[in-house]
């Protein structure tokens, strides 16, 4: 009978705990970046690779409502022609962004933005990304991101190590937030990631 | 003065022997009050049973069952299976085409959204107000079997009783549906489910352990854990739900503008 001795069983040993943590990182990665790992998803439309399809615009705050089961903003937008679309874009509901430290005038109509948009399959309609809120004048500009980038995601850890935060959403909970980006920063972040708010890209 | 009287007028012997017994006695009831150190529990009293009255808060998750390896492999049979692959959430979910469409039961109890519940006392059992859709679950607490002419409903027939000081409902009676709010996972009108609520004596939360028995479905039972922060701070909004349009339309943005400046 083949006997194993002390130190191959060692050596089994080390392999197999060496095999077991990297089939544990494998498959929290796995977990992590899974579609699956969405939350809970009027899933936005895919591109042709599979891709979620974001579409970023420039424009204005109509209209912003907390509401349940989701919140409302209806917002100007030029499209790539220079037309103005009228679009209404869905956030979390009122119940869950209260908790985090939304407020009825976090956001104001009028203000002027950046935002990226996960499209429905109706048109001129989606969830919110990102929003860069520009600010006035001197004022600093202030980028909230929300779905597909909430909790400890690649594109929010990017955002944490580079721009200071509002103060006024709950970190804790992990969920939205919201950065301060003056002109300095935001010149940086666009050198660094180019493309349309390709900072907040995957 | 009476007090300093009646004390300096005991014999100084006593005086001394109280002041000797009384520091060990206070410096163990500073030990067991301190923070992090679980207090006794009240057992199978009704008091420990009364704490859990109150508004929690569902910790934000992304609830998955209990597994010990990710991802999880959803035991699904034949029929299950066929169920999970033919249903869309992006088209077969209620709420793409109305908003205020009602939450069911388990689904109240896993979404990440929206995850607030009040334990309330009520007669002859407790009631479980849950914010989303103003929802009341009526727990009958006398361990009676649901009436014969029971119909069954997005949140089902309940019936709890003490495990000690965890609760545990039992709820039957439920439409065919999903387990998860958008998410393909069916579930029969044959499932029952069992939840345990097991109060911290520390921080006052709850953890929750939530177990589907679907047989039409799973070949085994499948279980989720969730833990429900106490907040005495917190109440339980109206619900006010809010139509936006359904997403399988063309949206009328004039109507809305109309609808939402009323608000």
């Amino acid at each position: 009978m083949h006997r194993v001795s002390n130190k191959t069983k060692t050596n089994m040993a080390k392999k197999l705990k060496s095999w077991s943590l990297l089939f544990v990182f494998t498959a929290t990665l796995l977990a992590f970046f899974s579609p699956t790992s969405g939350h809970h998803s009027f899933s936005p439309l895919l591109t042709e690779e599979g891709e979620q399809a974001i579409k970023i615009f420039k424009g204005s705050i109509e209209l912003y409502k907390l509401l349940n089961p989701h919140s409302a903003l209806i917002v100007n937008l030029r499209n790539g022609d220079g037309v103005i679309e009228d679009w209404l874009v869905e956030l979390s509901s009122s119940s869950t962004l209260r908790r985090e430290g939304w407020t009825d005038n976090f956001l104001e109509p009028g203000n002027k933005i950046t935002i990226a948009i996960l499209p429905f399959r109706a048109g001129n309609r989606g969830r919110l990304r990102a929003m860069l809120i520009h600010g006035d004048g001197e004022e600093s500009s202030r980028l909230v991101v929300a779905y597909g980038i909430r909790g400890n995601t690649p594109v929010m850890r990017r955002l944490k190590e580079r721009l200071p935060i509002c103060g006024n959403i709950q970190s804790r909970l992990s969920r939205s937030e919201c950065f301060i980006v003056d002109s300095g920063a935001l010149r940086k972040l666009q050198d660094e990631f180019s493309g349309a708010m390709g900072y907040i890209m995957p | 003065m009476k007090t300093r009287l009646i004390i300096f007028g005991i014999n100084r012997n006593i005086r001394i022997s109280l002041a000797v017994s009384l520091v060990p006695l206070t410096l163990l009831s500073l030990f067991f009050q301190s923070e992090g150190i679980p207090q006794i529990s009240d057992g199978e009293s009704e008091n420990g049973r009364e704490h859990i009255y109150g508004v929690y808060v569902g910790e934000l998750a992304f609830i998955e069952p209990v597994s010990e390896s990710r991802p999880y492999v959803y035991p699904f049979t034949p029929h299950g299976r066929q169920e999970y692959e033919k249903y869309d959430p992006d088209f077969d979910d209620p709420r793409q085409s109305d908003d205020c469409a009602l939450e069911a039961m388990p689904a109240h109890l896993l979404t990440e959204a929206v995850a607030k519940m009040e334990f309330l006392a009520d007669e002859g059992g407790i009631l479980m107000r849950l914010e989303r859709d103003d929802a009341v679950r009526t727990i009958h607490m006398q361990s009676k079997p649901a009436p014969a002419n029971q119909q069954s409903s997005l949140l089902g027939y309940s019936r709890g009783f003490w495990e000690g000081t965890a609760l545990v409902i039992e709820t039957t009676h439920l439409l065919n549906g999903v387990i998860f709010a958008q998410r393909a996972f069916p579930m029969s009108g044959e499932a029952h489910i069992l939840e345990r609520y097991q109060r911290n004596t520390v921080t006052k939360d709850l953890q929750m352990e939530l177990v589907v028995y679907d047989p039409i479905n799973y070949t085994k039972p499948i279980t989720m854990q969730r833990k429900w922060v106490w907040r005495p701070d917190e109440q339980i909004y109206p619900w006010e739900c809010v139509h936006l349009g359904s997403r399988d339309e063309p949206l009328d943005l004039d109507a809305l503008r109309r609808q939402l400046e009323q608000r």
